[in-house]
């Protein structure tokens, strides 16, 4: 029986967060009116959409044992150049894969710094958290840049096919392809493998530093398309933006079901917790209660995830 | 338990078809290191702890480098620089030391570990075929009598046995000629020992070529067809089964 269950780990917390998020929206309903609007639904929907595309990358490196930090920072560059391009004088979807390709540049140096050079993630991509921001600082001059951006900029962020808005479009789409890379792809199989025990992935003939690099380049690009996006929904391209960005991936990959070890997560999982997070602070928002107040709540709802893993490792192996 | 039938004792070497010929060999923890593995060969290093066993086997996975020596592989000249280059280019697979850390995955299941080294054969045209990934893991566990509920059972809750046996399997892909095993029976009960034998013996019947890394004499003894003798870091002497005898190795080994 043990056996059976070791395995079910991941699975049932899966279900058991699927619960949580009913729970969280039936409770919301019945103690908020304005919660079940079209308006409300689809205006968290579309804040959470810019957690859920940096975490679909995050979580497949997570996976994989490592960790990312510059994440916040990342969208602040990205969005701020995109706006900066644009007032250059740059056609716009130009100046969109511009930023993001700067985004995958910055991802390439964390992998550089992280896979060859051996330095501990958490201490990396601390370090590229604050120069980037910084650089972000200096090439906006501090200012908000929201002159000369043209109607269509806010087309990303606000636009709409049909009945519904792009970003939570585009957001479904990069999903499902994550999801494909989790469960079909090598990438995907490499990630739990290297997460696992790097040694033995190395030994079975992997190729870890590809693989590590090819990671790091991948967050970075979805950190600097989820800015771009940001950038374009607020209609302005601000240093500011993404700040303390990575604690919301975090909170979400980890509620997903991932060990900062590694080996474990998934990108569905992710994305539940990205709604739990966004529903929660929508919630409390409607319910008029301040801000810094959902600070308390978040911090509180990241160590009880991972309380709540801890406790469950050891019932099921114990 | 106990042995498997179908394993003949008039197992034929093909001596006149070498297929991996070292000259000359050195790296950082190993000197001057020469031999030639031939079709269907079981070739033995035997030596003490520390006498350099495993950095040969490392030195032919690409994980420790050469300072100097020369490679052939089926006669031409070739350089390993990396686990991935020795199994998909060159076919040799080894089966490390470590079981735990080194050989498994220990929160994957069986048929996850056994295909990870080979996954790339299963990428089709809407990506990992699952289907196949499993029939493969299947046959692998009929094929070794790899005893698991399923090939769903996480390998964690193996027997040791059991688990050599997947990380026998994971090396195990038709590309595969030269297999390499450092201390294959350590940590891993007599009967399930003579099991891992039979299959090594059926492995070099079926044409592979073995190399078995071990610091325990019976085991080189029983199954080797000739024996390296290492004696710290470089090679004394390569003895055929018929010359072996305790005593003499005994003596060769201590480096006395």
């Amino acid at each position: 029986m043990k056996v059976q269950r070791v395995k079910d780990k991941t699975k049932l917390q899966k279900y058991m967060i699927v619960g949580v998020l009913l729970v969280l929206l039936i409770v919301l309903t019945i103690l908020t009116p304005e919660f079940l609007t079209y308006n409300n639904i689809t205006n968290v929907l579309r804040q959470t959409s810019a957690v859920i595309l940096a975490g679909c990358a995050v979580t497949l490196l997570m996976i994989s044992g490592n960790f990312d930090l510059s994440i916040g920072s990342i969208m602040a560059i990205s969005g701020t150049l995109s706006a900066i391009f644009v007032t250059k004088g740059m056609p716009l979807p130009l100046s969109i894969v511009a930023s993001i390709l700067v985004g995958s540049l910055i991802g390439l140096l964390n992998g550089f710094l992280v896979v060859v050079m051996k330095v501990p993630s958490i201490i990396a991509t601390l370090g590229t958290m604050y120069s980037v921001r910084g650089v972000a600082w200096v090439i906006t001059e501090g200012a908000s840049i929201h002159l000369g951006l043209g109607k269509n900029f806010t087309y990303l962020g606000r636009g709409f096919i049909g009945p519904i808005p792009l970003s939570i479009f585009i957001t479904a789409v990069v999903f499902l392809i994550f999801f494909f890379i989790q469960h079909k792809t090598l990438l995907g199989k490499y990630s739990y493998a290297i997460g696992g025990n790097q040694r033995t992935a190395l030994l079975s003939g992997i190729n870890i530093y590809r693989v590590g690099i090819i990671l790091y380049i991948l967050v970075g690009t979805m950190a600097g398309f989820s800015g771009t996006m940001m950038a374009s929904r607020l209609g302005v391209g601000n240093a500011n933006i993404g700040q303390g960005f990575e604690f919301d991936v975090v909170v979400a990959v980890v509620l997903g079901g991932a060990s900062l070890d590694g080996g474990e997560g998934s990108i569905f999982g992710m994305v539940i917790g990205a709604l739990i997070v966004g529903f929660i602070g929508n919630g409390l928002n409607l319910m008029g209660v301040h801000s810094f107040y959902q600070d308390v709540v978040k911090g509180i709802v990241l160590v009880g995830a991972v309380l709540l893993d801890r406790v469950m490792q050891s019932r099921l192996e114990g | 338990m106990g042995a498997r039938p179908g394993f003949s004792k008039g197992r034929d070497v093909e001596w006149d078809k070498p297929v991996l010929e070292v000259k000359n060999m050195s790296t950082p923890a190993v000197q001057d290191v020469s031999f030639t593995l031939h079709k269907g060969e079981i070739l033995g290093f035997y030596g003490l702890r520390g006498a350099g066993k495993s950095e040969v086997a490392r030195a032919l996975y690409g994980l420790d480098k050469w300072t100097s020596g020369e490679l052939f592989i089926d006669g031409e000249r070739a350089k390993i620089d990396s686990p991935g280059q020795a199994i998909h280019t060159h076919g040799i697979a080894m089966v490390p030391e470590e079981r735990l850390s080194e050989g498994l995955l220990m929160k994957l299941d069986v048929a996850d570990n056994i295909t990870i080294t080979n996954l790339k054969k299963f990428v089709k045209k809407f990506g990992l075929s699952e289907k196949e990934k499993v029939k493969t893991a299947q046959h692998y566990i009929n094929e070794l009598q790899i005893r698991a509920h399923s090939h769903r059972q996480v390998v964690r809750t193996l027997s040791g046995g059991n688990q050599q046996k997947v990380v026998i399997a994971k090396c195990l892909h038709s590309e595969t000629k030269v297999l390499m095993l450092d201390e294959p029976s350590r940590g891993i009960d007599v009967g399930a020992k003579e099991e891992i034998y039979s299959i090594i013996r059926e492995l070099a019947s079926a044409g592979s070529s073995v190399l078995v890394f071990s610091s325990e004499y019976e085991e080189i003894a029983s199954i080797c067809d000739r024996v390296v003798l290492m004696v710290k870091g470089r090679m004394a002497t390569c003895l055929k089964q018929e010359e072996l005898d305790p005593q003499k190795v005994h003596i060769i080994t201590m480096g006395v």
